[in-house]
């Protein structure tokens, strides 16, 4: 998924953002409601880890602006403001969970896990079986024919997001989008480099691609 | 110590002063009255006797006893006799006895029990005369001058009790507006008492109570800021110390000393992280937040605690919340104080209960709640000391033993009550909390109605 930070707290904003993407996710971090919402101008996230005590206002501001778009963002604050009417205000306002710091890490990434799959069960199919290989989105594995595939962080970013929405094309941009933060550096054939990798794992057929427009999954079926 | 009303002891008090001195005054004309018509009706019969004895000394008299017939004479007429020097009554009024009024007969004023009686000083001539006085006719008189100065002052006391109550009640009155004022403010009320067009007497202390609330209104909003700058201030840095912690724990195998030690921190900042938590929470408790008054729904509280708590803090149990067909439940207080007791409640049930077994929450039909939770039970002396600060229920067992303490301390400031029991039931297990709080509004589920 591709994650945004919005934390102020600059020891605290790393670590997260770290621990976030060693997790599997891009994750951009930024510590005021400026800077979060220029990033969100420019890209679609999935995600995002909001505080609300940030320098240039309230968190709550920006997810109450969100709430009124159409954004299908999920959004976890994360904050310092431990009182249920916080909590309850939070939830109401919009957000999908609230965590009172100090929090751990673990912790922080297993509730990411779940407002995840909260939003993906509705629209998104859990797992695809695709013949022999099974792409099972909750437990975030891939296995072929029975047998679990070693995926790394990045191959698995790129399959989540094609398995999202099985058949539809996914641009060369959407995948760099969904691959790597803001402040990462990205060679002009990462996309084609990580399909391939993808491909020797999964094999050939899994992965179409289709020509001057992306990837998208094979056919398959809902398991 | 009995209440009393201050309109009530001023009305009395003046009353029975305005009463004590009309009686008084009363007795003083009646006493003064009394002795005037004596005097005028003394002066009356002297001067009859006077000059009934001039007439009678000239005038030639006959037999004994003779009785002279006067008209239209009534019970309250004079009577007199004319006595010779032997003592013999020769002449007398129909109304006077056979006898002499008196036997010794001595000039002046002489009482019987019938008459008061006037004997003329003795001329030349062998006859005296008596003029008597029906004693009924002298104490009617006196009578009806005491009830004519006595009389209206009965009547009209009711008006004046009246009257009085009716000026100082009606002088009391900015008091009372005063009075309810000040009786509305504290619970969670501290707004200034406004002009209330109050007499320069009242004025001093409708300013000092003002003063005062503003005072206390500072305080407390002294404390609550402190708490949240505080909870801010502490929360950040431990949460940035855990992070980095557990990220240093990444790159240090954790067989390594290194890693050992780096868990060591970890799992000191996490405790550290809970301590800071229940001692925000016991300042908050302490600094009277829960005493503020405002409606609000206790289940969403509830629920959104137990989904908090459920998922962080347990693999197994966690909590199972029946709301037994009740949406809402309304209560007046302090939500932030409230969530603060419920969390205290269930993390405690969830960190002494068992660990396979879940925390049962419970809302009964009148809008008690009850958190239960599987354990040993506890000895009654144990229990009965549990709301103390850092009173455990288990040596050993871990927690701050603040969790019970803050509960009860907020629920004492909400006129709620926390009920522990320990056991539960016959099987001798178990431990519960029933929360009671004052008038809760309790709504049932459409479908559930």
């Amino acid at each position: 998924m591709r994650i945004l930070i919005v934390e102020d707290e600059h020891d605290l904003g790393a670590a997260v953002q770290e621990h976030v993407r060693l997790d599997g996710h891009a994750v951009d971090w930024f510590t005021t409601l400026e800077d979060a919402r220029a990033a969100m101008a420019t890209v679609d996230y999935d995600f995002m880890l909001l505080d609300l005590g940030l320098p240039d206002g309230s968190g709550r501001d920006l997810l109450r602006d969100i709430r009124r778009t159409s954004s299908n963002i999920a959004i976890l604050i994360t904050t310092a403001e431990d009182q249920i009417s916080d909590r309850i205000a939070g939830l109401s306002d919009g957000a999908d969970d609230y965590i009172v710091k100090p929090y751990d890490l673990n912790e922080l990434v297993a509730r990411i896990s779940a407002v995840a799959r909260r939003y993906a069960a509705p629209r998104r199919r859990v797992c695809y079986r695709i013949g022999e290989i099974a792409i099972d989105r909750e437990n975030r594995s891939v296995s072929c024919d029975g047998r679990a595939l070693d995926l790394t962080a990045r191959e698995w970013a790129i399959m989540e997001l094609l398995s999202r929405s099985p058949g539809r094309i996914y641009s060369r941009q959407q995948i760099d989008t969904a691959l790597y933060a803001l402040d990462q550096d990205v060679d002009s054939n990462t996309v084609e480099v990580f399909i391939s990798r993808l491909r020797k794992k999964v094999g050939n057929k899994i992965i179409r691609t289709v020509r001057g427009r992306g990837y998208c999954l094979a056919d398959g079926e809902a398991a | 110590m009995k209440n009393w009303s201050l309109a009530t002891r001023i009305v009395s008090s003046v009353l029975g002063v305005v009463t004590l001195s009309l009686l008084a005054l009363s007795l003083a004309v009646a006493g003064f009255t009394r002795y005037e018509i004596t005097e005028r009706l003394d002066n009356s019969l002297q001067e009859v006797s006077e000059r009934l004895q001039a007439t009678i000394a000239t005038q030639p008299h006959g037999p004994r006893d003779t009785v002279a017939w006067v008209p239209d004479v009534g019970p309250r007429t004079l009577a007199y006799q004319v006595v010779d020097q032997y003592g013999h009554v020769v002449l007398r009024s129909q109304n006077a006895p056979v006898q002499p009024f008196v036997p010794d007969i001595h000039t002046g004023f002489v009482d019987t029990p019938r008459f008061r009686v006037y004997i003329a000083a003795p001329t030349a001539a062998a006859y005296r005369v008596l003029v008597g006085e029906p004693t009924l006719h002298r104490r009617g008189a006196t009578w009806r001058a005491t009830a004519i100065a006595i009389v209206p002052i009965l009547v009209f006391l009711p008006v004046i009790w009246l009257l009085v109550r009716l000026i100082v009640r009606r002088a009391l009155r900015p008091l009372d507006r005063l009075h309810d004022e000040m009786q509305s403010r504290g619970s969670g009320n501290l707004r200034p008492i406004p002009s209330l067009d109050l007499p320069v007497e009242l004025v001093s202390i409708q300013h000092a109570v003002n003063t005062l609330l503003a005072r206390l209104e500072t305080a407390l909003s002294t404390e609550r800021a402190f708490a949240a700058s505080a909870a801010h201030e502490l929360r950040n840095p431990l949460g940035a110390l855990l992070a980095q912690v557990q990220m240093l724990g990444r790159m240090v195998p954790a067989e390594t000393e290194a890693g050992r030690r780096v868990n060591i921190i970890a799992d000191r900042t996490r405790r550290l992280g809970r301590t800071v938590e229940k001692l925000l929470q016991f300042s908050r408790a302490s600094s009277g937040a829960a005493f503020r008054r405002n409606r609000f729904d206790l289940l969403t509280v509830l629920r959104v605690l137990a989904d908090d708590l459920d998922h962080n803090l347990r693999d197994g149990g966690g909590i199972i919340l029946n709301s037994n067909g009740i949406s809402h439940i309304f209560v007046h207080g302090d939500m932030d104080a409230t969530g603060i007791m419920l969390r205290n409640l269930l993390e405690n049930a969830l960190l002494h209960g068992r660990g396979d077994m879940s925390v049962q929450v419970t809302i009964l039909p009148d809008g008690r709640i009850d958190v239960i939770n599987d354990c040993p039970a506890l000895a009654p002396d144990i229990l009965a000391r549990l709301t103390s600060p850092f009173v455990r229920g288990r040596t050993g067992t871990p927690g701050s033993g603040l969790g019970l303490a803050i509960a009860s301390n907020i629920a004492r400031q909400m006129d709620a009550t926390v009920c522990l029991r320990s056991p539960l039931s016959k099987s001798g297990r178990g431990f519960g909390a029933r929360i009671t709080f004052p008038d809760p509004d309790v709504t049932r589920s459409p479908d559930e109605a």
